[in-house]
């Protein structure tokens, strides 16, 4: 669906997320199920160098949990996010701890890492290990993966080297790298790196880790990710620290990634970001603290600390909803210049599609986590495809007291953690039939580069 | 037409260490009876002030210096806190801004709907006032039966409906609205203003709408008066006030706000920061961010006048 092509420079694979919910003490009895909030329901998009790519949708839809997934500031459920190519989602899986010896209907545990990783392991991943053909068989032994603490100067994922050859009930251990890289090894690795599981004695091989494999974006290279990545939050009111003056704020990313050599340039770069936002002199804002601005002044300290690093790509989350709309244009014009001056590119999240067709150059329109309608923002505003989208653009207010909004539709999103079946808005649908209530429509693509997911038009 | 508000040179400042913060100075607003009269400007521009000090529920340091407020024949400004409290609520209701938090967290809605009929009509009995409650959710699109809910149980939507409803609780003749819908989603917000319209109609309810949001006037006002600075700058019928806006800053104001329709263009703003109210400019406010600045301008404040356009006023000495 969307074409594996490097001209993108940030890419999602069906990316999902679910918070789980806490239960109450009388459904955990009654239940088993483990509910979940489905934020993000997977949602597959790609972001071209350079390009301002909206995500829009009323609140609840998951924009902003897909920006904060873009950005790694919260690991996904499910599905594939990839940074020029790369992989960047594996680092955050799991890793499979000792199994011991495995008969017909042994638990396996999984251990080592946080519950939403551990639910991210599927009976597909322990067999891709090598692990079901064990547990099925009358013998079943299953490998250990013991994780030593080693060498800690190999960062990156490690690769996995066969080394001998181990029985029944060995050990196998990955050594020489780092804890933090042997969180990414995945069970599938092991049986990948020639440990043949499936050889007449069903053997498991010793792991050891000495190369490295430097295309793979480990944990420890988050940091070198997130100079490449940055948020603008929606709050200015909240986001900067109100006891940190305006060079700190901005200074901050620029001595967390050590990037400057000495003070003096720390403050040359503070400066250059200060006037790329029009915070002019920027003498007269640097040794002044949050509260002492107004609500535009904040928001352009924002984003002048979010482009500080020079990143490839910007998060901008509802940037200027909290702000008056004389002040919106400044800001939004303020982006759309260091888009072209850098060229960064821009996820900008909004629920206001009359911002997002002037700012954007393509649109995403989301609802309960799903993507409805995806195209370029004047052909999806100007002919709008999916209802929910056609809704939407009838709810976006005039100023010209002759063009009331006429009939809006009716209700709100309904909860994420019952989704409707069938597709997502047939609760809210005006042309919705039964099909509608059975079958997810899938996305696709009607016009050239225009992606919509409903059955009116399959 | 009697004008069942108006104010007579509202003049509220706020005290602070540094002097006198002249948050609305030399208001005449007015607003007759069945209309509806939409106050526009930026943040700091006074707009809250106006109508908290119509309540006379101004923060500590606020203090009106000066004019009248006359609704339905008296003044409110002289009146006293127990008397004003007879006004509050029967005879003037606000909605807050903020649907999210204007509501007790730890209280049922309904309750709160209740205490607010209770303490302003002491003589209705519990069981009436809750029939009561039932009926002014039903009143605003609320299943009757989620008067027992807490207000985290809501969704934005109904929080603001809900807030609506407990403004209507005490038949209130004179409405106002702060910020109406600005936190909402457009959807949502579509919906709350086709119901304030409603509302209106059904009820014979006048109204202050305030919003920095001038979509939101346009479509539930007739009258719009655009504040800058502690002043009214603009002041119209609606049809005017947006077709052929008089004032440099009302202007600018509609320039920068995105239309759907049309190319796909850069938008365009007010430059400058809105003013220091401790230190306003000299003579007209809107002098430093002005595009068409004279030098009368910095010397003369100019009044609140006619524009040649039948009751369309400007404070502009482009029009002089």
């Amino acid at each position: 669906m969307v074409e594996l092509s490097e001209e993108y420079l940030i890419r999602v694979e069906n990316l999902k997320k679910h918070f789980p919910l806490k239960k109450g003490f009388f459904q955990t009895l009654l239940s088993k199920d483990e509910l979940t909030v489905k934020a993000v329901d997977g949602i597959s998009f790609g972001l071209r160098k350079g390009e301002i790519f909206g995500l829009a949708g009323e609140s609840g839809s998951g924009k902003t949990t897909t920006g904060r997934l873009l950005v790694k500031l919260t690991d996904p459920t499910e599905g594939a996010v990839y940074f020029e190519g790369k992989d960047i989602t594996l680092a955050l899986r799991p890793k499979l701890k000792t199994l011991g010896k495995v008969t017909k209907g042994t638990v396996c545990l999984v251990a080592g890492c946080g519950r939403e990783a551990k639910k991210s392991i599927s009976p597909t991943d322990v067999s891709r290990a090598g692990i079901e053909a064990s547990v099925s068989s009358e013998k079943a032994y299953l490998c250990t993966i013991h994780f030593k603490e080693v060498k800690k100067k190999l960062t990156a994922r490690p690769r996995l080297k066969t080394v001998g050859k181990i029985g029944h009930g060995a050990k196998c251990s990955i050594v020489g790298c780092s804890r933090l890289a042997k969180k990414s090894v995945l069970p599938q690795d092991i049986s990948d790196s020639g440990a043949q599981t499936n050889s007449s004695n069903g053997y498991l091989c010793n792991v050891h880790f000495k190369e490295v494999e430097k295309n793979l974006y480990g944990w420890r290279n988050l940091k070198d990710l997130r100079r490449m990545m940055q948020i603008v939050f929606q709050d200015p009111f909240e986001s900067l620290d109100p006891r940190m003056t305006i060079k700190e704020i901005v200074a901050e990313p620029v001595r967390v990634q050590k990037v400057a050599k000495n003070e003096a340039e720390v403050e040359a770069r503070v400066k250059a970001a200060m006037s790329d936002v029009e915070l002019v002199p920027p003498e007269n804002f640097l040794y002044r603290f949050p509260h002492e601005l107004s609500g535009g002044q904040r928001q352009r300290v924002a984003v002048a600390r979010a482009f500080v690093l020079d990143p490839k790509f910007v998060v901008a989350d509802e940037p200027v909803s909290m702000l008056d709309v004389s002040i919106r244009a400044e800001i939004l014009n303020l982006m759309v210049d260091l888009v072209e001056k850098k060229g960064t590119s821009i996820i900008f999240i909004t629920h206001d599609l009359a911002v997002a067709k002037h700012i954007c150059d393509r649109i995403a329109v989301m609802y309960l986590g799903k993507v409805m309608e995806m195209s370029d923002s004047a052909n999806l505003i100007d002919a709008p495809l999916h209802p929910y989208t056609q809704a939407l653009i009838a709810a976006v207010p005039s100023v010209d007291p002759g063009q009331r909004r006429g009939d809006v539709i009716s209700g709100e999103i309904p909860s994420p953690v019952y989704p409707p079946p069938g597709c997502r808005f047939n609760t809210r649908c005006p042309y919705a039939h039964t099909r509608c209530t059975l079958e997810e429509p899938p996305l696709l693509e009607v016009e050239k580069g225009h992606f919509v997911a409903c059955h009116l038009y399959t | 037409m009697p004008a069942i508000l108006e104010t007579q040179n509202l003049t509220t400042n706020y005290r602070t260490m540094r002097g006198w913060v002249r948050a609305a100075e030399g208001v005449n607003i007015r607003v007759e009876k069945g209309e509806a009269l939409g106050l526009a400007g930026e943040s700091g521009c006074g707009k809250t002030t106006v109508a908290m000090s119509i309540l006379k529920i101004l923060p500590q340091g606020g203090t009106i210096r000066g004019g009248k407020i006359i609704f339905d024949g008296t003044d409110l400004v002289p009146l006293s806190e127990n008397e004003m409290r007879k006004i509050r609520w029967k005879g003037i209701a606000i909605v807050f801004q903020g649907a999210m938090n204007a509501m007790n967290p730890v209280l049922k809605v309904g309750d709160q709907i209740v205490e607010a009929i209770r303490t302003h009509e002491p003589d209705v009995s519990s069981k009436e006032s809750w029939e009561r409650a039932r009926k002014l959710f039903e009143l605003v699109g609320i299943d009757p039966e989620r008067v027992d809910n807490y207000p985290h149980e809501f969704s934005g939507g109904m929080r603001q409906r809900a807030l609506i409803a407990m403004a209507l609780a005490a038949n209130p003749k004179f409405l106002i609205g702060d910020e109406p819908g600005t936190a909402l989603d457009v959807i949502v917000q579509a919906q709350t203003l086709k119901l304030m319209r409603d509302l209106r109609e059904r009820l014979g309810l006048s109204m202050l709408v305030i919003s920095h949001d001038l979509s939101i006037l346009a479509e539930t006002c007739e009258k719009i008066a655009i504040m800058y600075a502690g002043r009214i700058v603009e002041y119209g019928d609606a049809e005017s006030v947006f077709k052929e806006p008089l004032h440099p800053y009302t202007q600018g104001l509609l320039k920068a706000f995105p239309s759907i329709k049309g190319e796909r263009i850069r938008l365009t703003s007010i430059p400058g920061q809105p003013p220091d109210l401790l230190r306003p400019p000299p003579a007209c406010r809107f002098n430093p961010r002005c595009p068409y600045v004279m030098d009368i301008c910095k010397k003369v404040d100019p009044p609140l006048g006619k524009s040649g356009r039948g009751d369309h006023l400007v404070a502009c000495h482009l029009y002089d």
